[in-house]
């Protein structure tokens, strides 16, 4: 069985506005699964669902059609009272803010508890222990636990939300661009820790980014989106440089290192993606407005996604088999 | 913001701990008011009416010859307590409809805000008037019709905060963590709002002291003989010319207090404008 299955997922929201309300289709009929122990790298620029496609997964939020299920089992049960997650401790979440995703009056201890208090039947010095070790894992010293969160500095207190993360020994850790309110070279360390915790046990991830170094440095498999739809997949990394949507190569082309900037022209991209196209009734392909391919197709229909070879997929009308 | 840091930064201020040492003089002389007061504050004795201060008599003697300085004393229980008793039955009525609404949202929301603005269409005291006029005059009843407009304030300030804290990430990651919405709102919505509501709170006293002095000089909480502030202003206003005394002391009292519980209200509230910033 696979441990994650995201089944034809939708989440839309009401937009109000004066005189114009529509319905915004932030994840539009995403579908994939996850591997016991691989990592998911989810790509696409701001606004384009991944966050909330995140949220669907850890059942923060109820999809509005379609189903995510954990281990075959729905991750979203309202009938629970108050709410109580059903995969609670199972299913992590890393955020990008650090200083938001704690409570400012709680010391580094105490964050770290949270979940042990909650989850786990341990006595008191027992828990004291599991956070002393998990805090150690991370690298923060025992002698740093009692500070609060305010006193951390950013990289600091990003490891003690992963401690927290891995307190109940989660399957799933999904991480919502856990680098980007970093400094550089605290992304690589940060980076580094996931790296060996993933190593270590048979977690698996699903890492939320617009950074594809950091992607290629850590997932196995790769999920383009745009405008709440998958535009690309790829199940093994090495076909890292194969990927052939004209969104993926625009993202590629982006990376300042990459293939010594022989693309140069279009990186300096800088329009702002229409949220016309994640409108309900949108029929188009999402990224026609952008695609220096588009096609009088691609305005009229939505490109299917379907397979182009072994372990690839992808929805555009310009690419053939 | 965190508790202890909030109030060291109030302490930081030489005002706040003036008027904070004031209140808790004044606290202190009512909770030992029996240990204190020179005379029983019912005490009549009608050789000795309108007397002057004495060493005997602090602050002189009423038109029944009763010791104003004894009287003001158990007067700072009746007011001070009723006013907290007022205050703090309104805060968590408030507080609590407030963070239902603020972190439920939806329908059970727009129940409790509309519920807000339709109170806060009635003028206070004439609601106090006809609810006091329906059930009978007694400080209990102006209470309850003090109640029923006083948790507003609460409600719609706790209300905002919660909503904001809740969609903080740290709220997500402690559903995440297995907490239920009860120990989210527990453990990390209301510790997160108290300061907040603290200064409300405090600012809110001032405003309950006022008005329960107020109803009591109206006749309509406090009963004599009983000592209450208003109720002695009240009784002093009849011999204003020939004795001012008497009207003087519970005033002066009353204006202590509200003065420095409003100035460490103010402070509170610039002392959590400064974290913002």
């Amino acid at each position: 069985m696979e441990l994650l299955e995201v089944d034809q997922a939708e989440k839309s929201y009401n937009i109000r506005k004066f005189g114009n309300s529509y319905r915004l289709m932030a994840v539009n009929d995403v579908s994939f699964s996850l591997k016991k122990g691989s990592c998911v790298g989810l790509v696409g620029e701001s606004g384009c669902g991944k966050s909330t496609l995140g949220r669907l997964i850890t059942g923060l939020e109820k999809p509005t059609k379609g189903q995510v299920r954990f281990l075959g089992e729905s991750v979203y049960s309202a009938t629970k009272r108050g709410r109580k997650l059903p995969f609670a401790g199972k299913i992590q979440m890393v955020f990008q803010d650090s200083y938001d995703a704690v409570n400012p009056r709680y010391t580094a201890e105490q964050i770290v508890e949270e979940p042990l208090r909650n989850l786990m039947h341990l006595s008191v010095k027992e828990r004291k222990m599991k956070v002393s070790e998990l805090l150690r894992k991370v690298g923060i010293p025992d002698s740093e636990k009692n500070k609060y969160a305010m006193e951390f500095s950013g990289g600091q207190l990003q490891r003690v939300c992963i401690a927290r993360a891995l307190a109940c020994e989660p399957q799933l850790l999904v991480l919502d661009e856990p680098l980007s309110s970093l400094d550089v070279s605290v992304q690589a360390q940060i980076l580094n820790l996931l790296g060996d915790i993933k190593d270590e046990g048979n977690l698996s991830y699903l890492l939320i980014s617009h950074d594809l170094e950091a992607i290629y440095y850590l997932a196995d498999s790769i999920i383009v989106m745009y405008g709440g739809q998958i535009m690309e997949q790829i199940d093994d990394i090495s076909l890292f440089y194969e990927m052939k949507h004209p969104y993926t190569k625009m993202l590629l082309s982006s990376i300042p290192s990459y293939r010594n900037q022989e693309e140069k022209s279009e990186t300096a991209e800088s329009i702002w993606m229409d949220l016309g196209v994640q409108k309900e009734g949108y029929t188009g392909c999402p990224y026609y407005g952008r695609c220096p391919e588009g096609k009088e197709v691609c305005k009229q229909k939505r490109p299917e996604i379907r397979k182009i070879r072994k372990g690839q997929t992808v929805a555009c009308h310009m690419i053939d088999d | 913001m965190n508790l202890k840091k909030f109030f060291k930064k109030l302490m930081k201020r030489k005002m706040t701990v003036f008027f904070g040492v004031i209140i808790l003089v004044i606290v202190l002389a009512g909770i030992l008011a029996p240990l204190i007061a020179p005379h029983d504050p019912l005490e009549q004795n009608l050789e000795l009416k309108f007397s002057m201060p004495s060493a005997e008599y602090p602050m002189g003697t009423d038109h029944l010859g009763r010791c104003i300085f004894s009287r003001v004393l158990f007067a700072t229980r009746t007011t001070l307590g009723f006013s907290m008793l007022c205050t703090v039955l309104a805060a968590v009525i408030g507080i609590t409809l407030g963070i239902i609404a603020g972190y439920k949202g939806g329908v059970t929301d727009t129940i409790i805000m509309r519920l807000c603005d339709v109170l806060y269409a009635f003028p206070g005291i004439v609601l106090v008037m006809a609810i006091v006029g329906v059930i009978g005059v007694g400080i209990f009843n102006i209470i309850i019709a003090m109640l029923i407009l006083q948790w507003l304030w609460y409600a719609r300030v706790s209300r905002n905060l919660a909503a904001s804290e809740k969609v903080r990430s740290y709220v997500a990651a402690a559903r995440l963590c297995g907490a239920s919405d009860w120990k989210i709102i527990f453990r990390h919505i209301l510790p997160n709002i108290i300061p907040n509501m603290l200064a409300i709170f405090t600012v809110d006293f001032g405003h309950t002291i006022m008005s329960i002095s107020g109803y009591s000089f109206l006749g309509l909480g406090v009963q004599a003989p009983q000592a209450e502030w208003g109720a002695m202003i009240n009784e002093g206003r009849n011999y204003i010319n020939a004795d001012p005394w008497m009207m003087f002391w519970p005033g002066i009292m009353i204006l202590l207090v509200v003065v420095s519980v409003n100035i460490i209200g103010d402070h509170m509230r610039d002392a959590l404008d400064g974290q913002s910033s």
